[in-house]
């Protein structure tokens, strides 16, 4: 697939996570952030069963992306996942809020991805950082943090 | 200083679960990479909800829609692993952050929380999403040329 639609592909990933946050806040207001993970991964698991009932598994090749292998531990994605709901409930009603908890994740995540392309951690291909590619991730990086700093003032 | 060290290891967490997940959906697919990640997650939830808490709560003042938040999840971590090993997971990263950016932007606007005016702060919004815009771009040509 081109390369302009797989982008595409991790933007409305990004949208559907900030609906997807939204929805399950909404439900925080009723139960607590751990129940509500709780529910939400329920849920989640049982759309995805339904969901690879009907799309076949991808077979065709792009630059290592597709491998036979599965390690045992690339079964475990959940578990670190399971947390994320509760820490950052913690997080954004402590002194840090909403914009504090947001730039400290995202920059934990930026950090730790860097690593893992760097290093080529995991079974993903290696992929160095070269000035040419730092000066394409600069605008989304300040962009973003434009944007979460005029978001912590508006709202 | 201690909710400073938890925010970041969130965030490592996070890119944690999006490189297993990754990692998966190469020999797997991208929605069974989901699929074990939720259920996976549900099963440890499980036990922490049981041993924490146990449950008392009253589901049935939720309205439906609040119910839909783990079914487009689904949708987010299947995204979510078809694209990490194909972009990477620092582009991944940066571009889900960006798509997620814009809509939470868009969401707020659209209920009222954010009051936009001809103003620094809302140029600023508006600053920021040109950015995000020319990242993109500019950042798929360099993932074409790479390959």
């Amino acid at each position: 697939m081109n390369r302009f639609w797989v982008a595409a592909c991790a933007v409305f990933g990004g949208a559907a996570l900030a609906v997807m946050i939204g929805l399950n806040s909404h439900m925080a207001t009723f139960v607590s952030p751990l129940v509500t993970s709780w529910v939400a991964h329920g849920i989640g698991a049982f759309t995805a069963l339904l969901i690879i009932q009907f799309i076949p598994k991808p077979a065709q090749s792009v630059s290592g992306s597709v491998v036979p292998t599965t390690p045992t531990w690339s079964y475990l994605g959940g578990l670190p996942g399971a947390f994320v709901v509760v820490l950052a409930s913690i997080t954004v009603n402590g002194p840090l809020g909403l914009t504090g908890t947001l730039v400290l994740t995202i920059t934990g995540q930026v950090l730790f991805s860097l690593m893992s392309d760097q290093w080529g951690w995991f079974g993903l291909l290696k992929r160095q950082m070269t000035l040419q590619r730092l000066l394409t991730l600069v605008p989304i990086v300040l962009g973003s943090l434009l944007i979460i700093e005029a978001k912590g003032h508006l709202a | 200083m201690m909710y400073i060290l938890l925010a970041l290891l969130n965030g490592v967490l996070i890119a944690l679960a999006r490189n297993l997940n990754g990692r998966l959906s190469m020999s797997r697919g991208a929605f069974f990479s989901s699929w074990v990640n939720h259920l996976g997650g549900f099963l440890f939830l499980t036990l922490m909800v049981l041993f924490a808490q146990g449950l008392q709560a009253p589901f049935t003042d939720i309205p439906w829609y609040a119910f839909l938040g783990g079914a487009i999840g689904a949708l987010y971590v299947g995204l979510n692993s078809f694209v990490v090993p194909r972009l990477g997971v620092t582009l991944s990263t940066l571009l889900v952050i960006a798509g997620q950016l814009l809509v939470s932007v868009l969401i707020d606007v659209c209920f009222g929380k954010i009051l936009l005016a001809l103003d620094g702060k809302t140029l600023q919004l508006i600053l920021g999403g040109v950015l995000l815009v020319i990242g993109f771009y500019a950042s798929v040509q360099q993932a074409q040329k790479a390959d």
